[in-house]
């Protein structure tokens, strides 16, 4: 997984180099924008992290050069700024996603790993919450590298709900992917799929919690991470 | 050089102007006090004129009195001028004589004047002595009368009555009338050159010191006016300048603050587990948190309002409460979104999404670990965030919306800009902050909107 990185900060490019090799990443490094543009044009890459305060310009004129090239592949925009306004501008320019600093290395190297698992992705087809694996071709879930038998209805939430993992999943979206295709669906419907995850993954000793959001919808997060020290949401 | 006292009311234009002009009056008086002495001394003959016609006109005025008596009064045997003697007759039309009075051995001939018309003065000097002899005509009830006067004395001082008289009529008075139009003319001139500054100083008071970017108009009537109304402008235009100034500071110092601690927390990450990194974590949280705040309420102090642009009450709280959940998990809390029918509002939504993150993440500090924060949007354009800790004290409610200010001090967690930041957006939106005790226990804290109209959604 290449990863190309733009930041003019060495010590801030030093640490988030370090983080990612030690997630399995290969990071090339560059301090301007012409830098990077040059090797944009030679290298193929996975994966784009780029700071929008580069000395050389606005990361965002690189993001919309990128995407007016017909590079599709992901990016992820790293940002001091979040005034009013200023996500939207990130978004529209083309950017897949954005981080907000300060950021702890856990939530960067997830939205890394998000973004390469989106279809047409570079990183495997195995989504996993700690001894939670879901293998998105085979469509088989394993706990403990242990197989474990899971109707399609539960799968298709699974699925949704790990790839968001650590996030919450809106009902009205669960509800799309599942039940696009049938006509009639029960108000409680998807409580009752709910409830029947939750105790199949309870019984099978999966270290993970399905959290309800009241009103909101769904999450499913590490059990580890539950109570603990927040991890700071992303902003 | 001294000041006038520091104390006290400094005096009036007007009076100061009165002042100086009575001074000017002073100068007049003295310049024309000489210029009239200098006069009659040069030309002694206006003198001997003037002695004679006083005592001329104030013996023709007990004329009808000696009509009447055919004796002269007492009152009229004394002269003028003290130090001289004198004699008079009276002539009527055809030569008889109505009164005489001799002083003495100073007398005069009964010899009626050589013609009616005549007026003469004459003197005789003998040294210091003189005798001053003359004739006027006075009408008294419309009959002629020629009154012939015999002044005999020495020296200047006979003359003084009669200069000062001169000096009454013609320079005292004539001053005294000039200082009462100064007058006049220095209060109408203070007042109409004073109104426009007037209305200046009207239009400077009415500045609202949160409307930094107000200036004064200029009045057109006079240039000193508009200078000083352009010096006021200049000096706003710098308060503007330095107010703005510092305003972005809290926010450029967060925004830059933000890298640091950004390769703080990645240092940080990577230390190996220990009940220290544990520490450094929360620390370095909480430092994140209060650049975030400084940031927040920077941007919502410069925040300028779209009138056309309109919010989604239900979308917002919808879109913050799923941003904040993980956090709420995260901390032991659970979380609840309900819809009840909120309407949309006019406003800036990601300004009101600041201010719901802010109540809702407060709450989330503030209330023990095993609770429930629930957001409830509607009925109407409002928005309510309402907790199970130990709520807001009644008297402290006013306070939390200041900035820094926190209801436990020993709370380590952030930095009291949070309600303030609400406080700040939702008076910029024209609405209000409800802080209440909810039934049962805790804190509910509304957001209450000016509406607009029904919400319209896809």
């Amino acid at each position: 997984m290449r990863v190309l990185l733009a930041e003019d900060n060495p010590r801030f490019a030093n640490l988030i180099a370090e983080g990612l090799e030690a997630e399995g990443f290969v990071l090339d490094r560059f301090g301007s924008l012409s830098a990077a543009r040059e090797s944009v044009a030679l290298d193929r890459y996975d994966l784009f992290l780029i700071d929008l305060g580069m000395p050389d310009g606005d990361g965002i004129d690189f993001v919309r050069a990128v995407r007016r090239a017909g590079n599709t592949t992901p990016i992820l925009v790293i940002t001091a700024r979040n005034g009013l306004g200023d996500r939207v501008g990130g978004l529209d320019s083309g950017a897949d996603d954005y981080l907000v600093k300060p950021f702890d290395m856990p939530e960067l190297a997830a939205r890394c790993r998000a973004l390469l698992r989106r279809p047409g992705g570079c990183l495997g087809t195995t989504l996993n919450v700690e001894n939670l694996e879901f293998d998105t071709i085979a469509r088989e879930v394993r706990i403990s590298s242990r197989v474990i038998h899971v109707p399609p209805r539960e799968c298709d939430l699974l699925e949704r709900l790990m790839r968001r993992a650590g996030h919450v999943v809106s009902k009205a979206s669960l509800e799309d992917t599942m039940y696009a295709l049938s006509s009639e669906v029960s108000p409680n419907a998807l409580e009752a799929v709910v409830s029947r995850l939750r105790r199949r993954l309870a019984a099978e000793k999966a270290r993970v919690v399905l959290h309800t959001a009241h009103g909101i919808g769904y999450m499913l997060a590490s059990a580890a991470q539950t109570g603990r020290v927040e991890r700071g949401a992303p902003r | 050089m001294t000041h006038g006292p520091a104390s006290g009311t400094p005096r009036t234009l007007f009076f100061r102007l009165s002042v100086r002009l009575a001074l000017v009056g002073l100068v007049f008086l003295v310049v024309e006090l000489a210029a009239v002495v200098w006069m009659y001394v040069r030309n002694p003959n206006e003198l001997d004129q003037l002695l004679v016609t006083a005592e001329a006109d104030r013996i023709a005025g007990d004329i009808p009195q000696m009509l009447v008596d055919g004796a002269v009064p007492e009152a009229l045997r004394q002269p003028i001028a003290a130090g001289t003697r004198r004699a008079f007759l009276i002539h009527e039309l055809g030569g008889g004589v109505i009164a005489r009075f001799n002083d003495g051995d100073l007398k005069i001939a009964d010899e009626p004047p050589a013609s009616f018309l005549v007026i003469r003065t004459q003197r005789e000097s003998w040294g210091q002595r003189f005798l001053l002899s003359g004739t006027r005509r006075v009408a008294v009830e419309q009959h002629p009368f020629w009154i012939t006067v015999a002044i005999f004395g020495h020296g200047f001082q006979p003359f003084v009555p009669v200069i000062f008289n001169e000096i009454r009529f013609h320079v005292i008075f004539p001053l005294l009338l000039l200082s009462l139009m100064f007058l006049l003319f220095n209060f109408s001139v203070v007042r109409s050159t004073l109104r426009p500054l007037q209305r200046t100083i009207t239009a400077i008071n009415a500045i609202d010191p949160a409307q930094v970017e107000t200036r004064i108009e200029a009045e057109a009537s006079s240039r000193e006016v508009a200078a000083l109304v352009s010096a006021v402008n200049a000096m706003l235009e710098r308060i503007e300048r330095s107010v703005r100034a510092l305003k972005d500071f809290a926010g450029d110092a967060a925004h830059e603050l933000r890298t640091p601690l950004a390769v703080m927390m990645l240092s940080i990450g990577k230390l190996p587990d220990s009940p220290e990194k544990a520490k450094l974590e929360v620390d370095a949280q909480r430092m994140k948190r209060l650049v975030n705040q400084m940031l927040d309420m920077s941007h919502a102090t410069a925040l300028e309002l779209d009138p056309d642009r309109r919010a989604d009450l239900a979308a917002i709280a919808r879109e913050v409460v799923t941003e904040l959940t993980p956090l709420a998990f995260a901390r032991g809390h659970s979380i609840s979104f309900m819809d009840q029918g909120a309407v949309a509002v006019h406003g800036h939504g990601e300004a009101i999404g600041r201010a719901l993150r802010n109540l809702v993440e407060n709450a989330l500090t503030h209330t023990p670990a095993g609770t429930r924060v629930e957001v409830t949007v509607g009925p109407g354009p409002q928005l309510d965030v309402r907790d199970h800790g130990p709520g807001i004290p009644e008297d402290r409610r006013t306070e939390v919306l200041q900035r820094f200010r926190r209801l436990d001090r020993s709370q380590p967690e952030g930095a009291g800009l949070g309600l303030a930041i609400v406080f700040t957006i939702m008076t910029l939106h024209g609405g209000v902050v409800r802080i209440e005790n909810a039934h049962g226990a805790g804190a509910r804290i509304r957001l209450v909107f000016r509406e607009s109209g029904p919400v319209m959604r896809a």
